[in-house]
């Protein structure tokens, strides 16, 4: 540590690692390391990364074939299960798995989350997972009695074969958990797509269980499954629009208190999610209007048929989208869309007429999953940006095909190319060789940041690197305010500290 | 000067093309032809980039119509800026127009259009009513009041934080926003009383 005087040591200055590791000893000994760590010359390093920017690069990048960064289908499980009241997420399979969801969903949440893993190691690889799962069972519902137990997989369990139905019912023909006790299952093999599909498999697998036997009288509900949404902000949201326009509704997987659950100072293990006895109603609803459409696909297809009910999918993301997210609640419900709802639209347009010149005719590059990138996509062209690189990693035909016939509708999308099954490093090429003004994606794309000097927008999962953006909305009407303040102050940020030295550092912009 | 030194005198315009190709050519016509000759390379220097401009924001601005309330030069000197991108000046206002202004002014605009001194906000907002421009060019105190009434807006004072819009340099910038804020997507949302 460099010694101050003894003036300066009287107001004793901490340094952390951010200016610790950047004075002089600790750089000579970054320095001084290097001739143990056999590296490339530096100039080697340089001329590599150089090369990395150029077309020929990308040429060879974009040639690269089994692209696995992704996040998992059991992610995505657990989180849908966590949704439900006083629900256990159980993970057959291995430790590490449940270990990286939770940690994950800590981060990105600042909250705990509670899952069980029955940590198969080699021996249940041989042997079959029956006994980690009953020995699971058994200590789970012991220890933290839940109401629920959601059960999923990670690879290991389905490359084996478990079979979680057979298991569960042993489970309970061993009495060693009741057999009233509710325990939905889902096989979410990872290497079938991604988290979102996880989260597909277990809310059809929970709304099966759930509901056997209770069909019954119309409740005249609707219900809302939000999808794999990590902004409790959203869930806050709908719930309370639905509210001033006076609809009875069933959320089906309400993250909000589960992951945004207030400091009391006392430790909740199940803080909120949907009641029990509420979802398994919701196969008497009216209607049931999914606020995302790639991870409910299996969900929606199995309420149409097997439901009888409406299945509406209303991703309301941007103005239009809300709009038409409002029209068909108040179809559905006959309840009207009431002026105070209008007037949170009126104050969200009159936001982008005033921020438009910072937004207008700006390229952006984005990432992300696909329910999310078509909200962007829409919004963006509402307010005439310019969509240039649209990266899905875990989007599918389907997805390319809706995002291509979206963009085509704008004479602001004429210049997009989607890709799916292409990654961030696909995207660092494509901001290399053909450069936009506007990155939008999660935390990881800060490293795109730091490479092309592209300004970030952080909209996404998962956001590690920023306090709080998950509790505020990106849909309905104050969503698109969120998304406005957003992606214009940033532009903002980034103008300020370009024009810092010069005579176009205004006060006023 | 002019009267009492002799030293001719001119009020030159670099707004927009057609303005800057006249004034520089006015302006070289007091001095000699190394001057003249220099003139007429810059004007064919920078001719090419004012056609793109041109060929780039005409067909989206053709035909739309303006109405300015600004000083006391802006309302006469942007009319050919504003003509060179096709759009058409139906109203001009000054704020201290002087009698010297307003005759300077008549020649600039077309037979119809409105010429105001010293409008009121009332009045302002009358006359986008009945003479529904496409666009107002005026300053931050009129601004947001257009903005409610959904119609497009320009800040013809402070460029609204952009420009330059003067000289050859500026007419690529002021093509830009004006495009940019007549055809921008958000004004198509704007829903009135259902």
């Amino acid at each position: 540590m460099e010694l101050d005087t003894e003036e300066e040591m009287k107001r004793i200055k901490i340094k952390d690692h951010n200016e610790l590791f950047q004075e002089q000893e600790y750089l000579e000994q970054f320095e001084k390391k290097k001739e143990f760590e056999n590296p490339w010359p530096a100039e080697k390093v340089r001329e590599v990364a150089e090369w990395t920017k150029t077309e020929e690069y990308q040429e060879k990048n974009f040639a690269r074939k089994n692209i696995t960064v992704k996040a998992c289908q059991p992610l995505g499980a657990i989180f849908c299960a966590s949704g439900f009241e006083g629900t256990m997420p159980f993970v057959q399979g291995a430790q590490g798995c449940v270990a990286y969801f939770r940690s994950h969903l800590n981060r990105h949440f600042k909250e705990p989350m509670a899952a069980i893993s029955t940590s198969m190691t080699e021996d249940a690889a041989v042997f079959g997972g029956l006994n980690n799962m009953l020995e699971g069972l058994r200590n789970s519902y012991a220890l933290y009695n839940p109401k629920m137990i959601a059960v999923c997989t990670t690879c290991m369990a389905e490359v084996i074969g478990d079979d979680l139905n057979a298991y569960i019912r042993q489970a309970k023909d061993k009495e060693i958990i009741p057999r009233d006790l509710p325990v939905p299952f889902a096989h979410t093999p990872s290497f079938v797509g991604s988290h979102i599909t996880g989260y597909d498999n277990m809310m059809k697998g929970i709304l099966t269980t759930i509901t056997e036997g209770k069909k019954g009288e119309p409740n005249g509900k609707i219900n809302i499954i939000p999808g794999f949404d990590t902004y409790t902000g959203n869930y806050r949201e709908v719930k309370r629009l639905l509210g001033i326009m006076g609809v009875d509704f069933t959320l089906l997987s309400d993250a909000s208190d589960v992951f945004d659950s207030p400091n009391t100072g006392e430790y909740k293990m199940y803080p909120g999610g949907t009641p029990l006895e509420e979802a398994a109603d919701s196969v008497n609803a009216t209607a049931t209007i999914a606020l995302q459409k790639y991870s409910t696909v299996k969900t929606m297809k199995y309420i149409e048929k097997e439901w009888g009910q409406e299945a509406l999918v209303l991703p309301p993301m941007g103005v239009k989208n809300t709009d038409s997210f409002f029209d068909e609640v108040s179809r559905v419900t006959g309840k009207p869309v009431p002026q105070e709802i209008e007037d949170e639209r009126g104050r969200a347009v009159d936001a982008m007429i005033d921020s438009h010149p910072y937004v207008h005719g700006k390229r952006f590059a984005l990432a992300g999953d696909p329910d999310i990138l078509l909200g962007l996509i829409s919004f963006i062209l509402e307010m005439g940006g310019i969509p240039a690189h649209i990266v899905c990693t875990n989007g599918d035909k389907r997805f390319a095909a809706a995002a291509n016939a979206l963009l085509s509708e704008s004479p602001f999308g004429q210049e997009a190319t989607v890709y799916t099954g292409k990654d961030l490093w696909h995207l660092r090429s494509l901001m290399f060789t053909d450069p936009v003004d506007i990155l939008i994606g999660n935390s990881y794309a800060k490293l795109l940041w730091r490479d092309t000097g592209t300004p970030l927008v952080r909209i996404g999962f998962p956001i590690f690197d920023r306090h709080h953006l998950h509790r505020y909305p990106v849909i309905g009407y104050q969503g698109v305010l969120n998304m406005v303040n957003w992606i214009v102050n940033t532009v903002l940020d980034e103008m300020d500290r370009k024009t810092m030295d010069t005579t176009s550092f205004d006060v006023i912009r | 000067m002019e009267e009492k030194y002799g030293v001719p005198w001119t009020e030159f315009n670099f707004f927009g093309p057609t303005k800057i190709y006249q004034s520089i050519r006015k302006i070289a016509s007091y001095f000699d032809d190394r001057i003249k000759e220099n003139a007429e390379k810059l004007i064919e220097k920078y001719k090419p980039v004012m056609d793109a401009v041109i060929e780039r924001y005409k067909p989206t601005l053709e035909d739309k119509k303006v109405m300015l309330y600004v000083g006391g030069l802006r309302p006469r000197h942007t009319i050919g800026a504003y003509e060179d991108l096709g759009m058409e000046v139906v109203a001009a206002g000054y704020e201290f127009g002087h009698d010297d202004d307003y005759k300077r002014t008549y020649p600039e605009l077309k037979e119809g259009a409105v010429i105001m001194d010293d409008a009121t906000l009332y009045e302002m907002e009358e006359f986008a009513r009945r003479l529904r421009p496409d666009m107002v060019g005026s300053g931050i105190k009129e601004k947001y009041s257009y903005h409610k009434m959904g119609i497009p807006f320009r800040q013809m004072h402070s460029w609204d934080y952009s420009g330059p819009y003067h000289g050859f340099d500026g007419f690529p910038v002021f093509a830009r926003d004006m495009d940019m804020t007549v055809n921008s997507p958000t004004w198509s949302l704007i829903r009135r009383k259902r």
